[in-house]
């Protein structure tokens, strides 16, 4: 056998494969392909929701109405079964007496419950902070709305008509407040920030990793809290004046 | 040791095998294309206003792999492409009524629709997403 031959064989047997393989992967490449245009949710931040209690006039419910509005869902008055993802409560100092007017939406904590319960992962957290539930997964089991300490997880137990193209809702699955991501995502402010800009001005979102945001300025301004802090589950929502 | 063939005729049916399976791989698919003259859905005879992200015969056996990529780049982790969205599919692919009215995924005239029935095939897609295009004033409040 001679040398020139050996490497005859060889060649033969590297065009094979190369072809096979070329047929045998170039489906599947294709499909990586499309995901890869665009950037992924900024893995370095961290989105984070300061309400301004003092500064939220209770019976202006400006947040309320946009996120209805944004996300298509109505409160008929049906009860506490229904989807409210975000509404405003009326808190009461037990000890002075003292009253004030908190909107209330998902927390998006950093260790959130809701997502420890999810037995289909579901419900999870994304690189940026925001909890999210995934429907697509979604069996509709409602443990996370059993796990939620502030009751802002709803079950959508009826047909959905007419859906907003930028919020995705359906019957049978867990929704609460997802810091419209879908905006979010595009530079923009979630739906309530922005009527409330409008009204009062007490919210203020933005990045709190981000050393030079707004967010970080108001909290370094006035001192801020988060609700349930025995709880340690490191909210991304946090509240000024309560 | 008995005397060994040359190698080019040794490894020549292995060669053979390689390159019929390839064919096969190639040519198996294709094979459903030349059925087009069949009974189609309506949709598939709809002219649209430009070309699709891929030939049609692709995105015919593709489209669900697809869609499954794009929402778990979009859910997952926040990678948004509007241009290969299921947003832009029901954007393109609208079927207007006798009024103009873009028909929802209860009409069976749906794009989406008319195929999977075809093909019993049940897509839950719509029990979620809008299957209409964004209204204008909607669309107003896109970014």
């Amino acid at each position: 056998m001679s040398a020139p031959e050996r490497m005859d064989r060889r060649q033969a047997l590297k065009t094979a494969f190369a072809g096979l393989a070329a047929t045998v992967l170039a489906p599947g490449l294709m499909l990586v392909e499309f995901g890869t245009q665009a950037k992924a949710a900024a893995t370095g931040s961290r989105w984070g929701l300061l309400i301004d209690v003092s500064r939220c006039q209770g019976d202006c419910a400006g947040c309320v109405e946009a996120c209805s509005k944004e996300h298509g869902w109505h409160a008929e008055g049906r009860g506490g079964h229904e989807p409210q993802w975000i509404r405003v409560i009326k808190a009461t100092d037990p000890v002075t007496g003292q009253t004030s007017t908190v909107p209330l939406m998902c927390q998006h904590c950093a260790n959130p419950p809701c997502a420890d319960v999810c037995p289909t992962t579901a419900t999870f957290r994304r690189a940026d902070g925001i909890v999210l539930v995934d429907k697509h997964l979604c069996i509709g089991c409602r443990y996370c709305v059993m796990a939620c300490p502030f009751g802002v997880r709803f079950f959508q137990g009826d047909d959905v008509q007419n859906q907003r193209t930028n919020s995705p809702r359906g019957k049978g699955t867990a929704e609460a407040c997802n810091m419209c991501v879908h905006r979010v995502d595009h530079g923009r402010l979630p739906a309530c920030v922005e009527a409330c800009a409008a009204t009062g001005g007490a919210m203020t979102f933005g990045d709190l990793n981000d050393p030079d945001s707004a967010i970080r300025a108001a909290l370094a301004e006035k001192a801020a809290a988060r609700l349930r802090p025995d709880l340690a589950l490191a909210q991304g929502v946090s509240y000024q004046s309560l | 040791m008995s005397k060994r063939a040359p190698p080019l005729r040794r490894w020549l049916k292995p060669l053979a095998a390689l390159a019929g399976m390839a064919l096969v791989v190639l040519l198996v698919p294709s094979l459903g294309e030349s059925r087009t003259d069949l009974d189609q859905p309506s949709a598939v005879k709809t002219a649209l206003p430009g070309p699709c992200l891929l030939p049609a015969p692709e995105m015919r056996r593709q489209h669900k792999g697809l869609l499954y990529e794009e929402r778990t780049n979009a859910v997952r982790h926040g990678i948004r492409n509007p241009e290969t969205s299921l947003t832009r599919c029901v954007a393109c692919h609208a079927v207007h009524d006798e009024a103009g009215q873009p028909v929802t995924y209860e009409d069976e005239r749906h794009f989406c629709r008319s195929c999977h029935m075809q093909v019993a095939i049940a897509p839950d897609c719509f029990s979620c997403h809008l299957s209409t295009p964004m209204t204008l004033d909607k669309a107003e409040e896109k970014p």
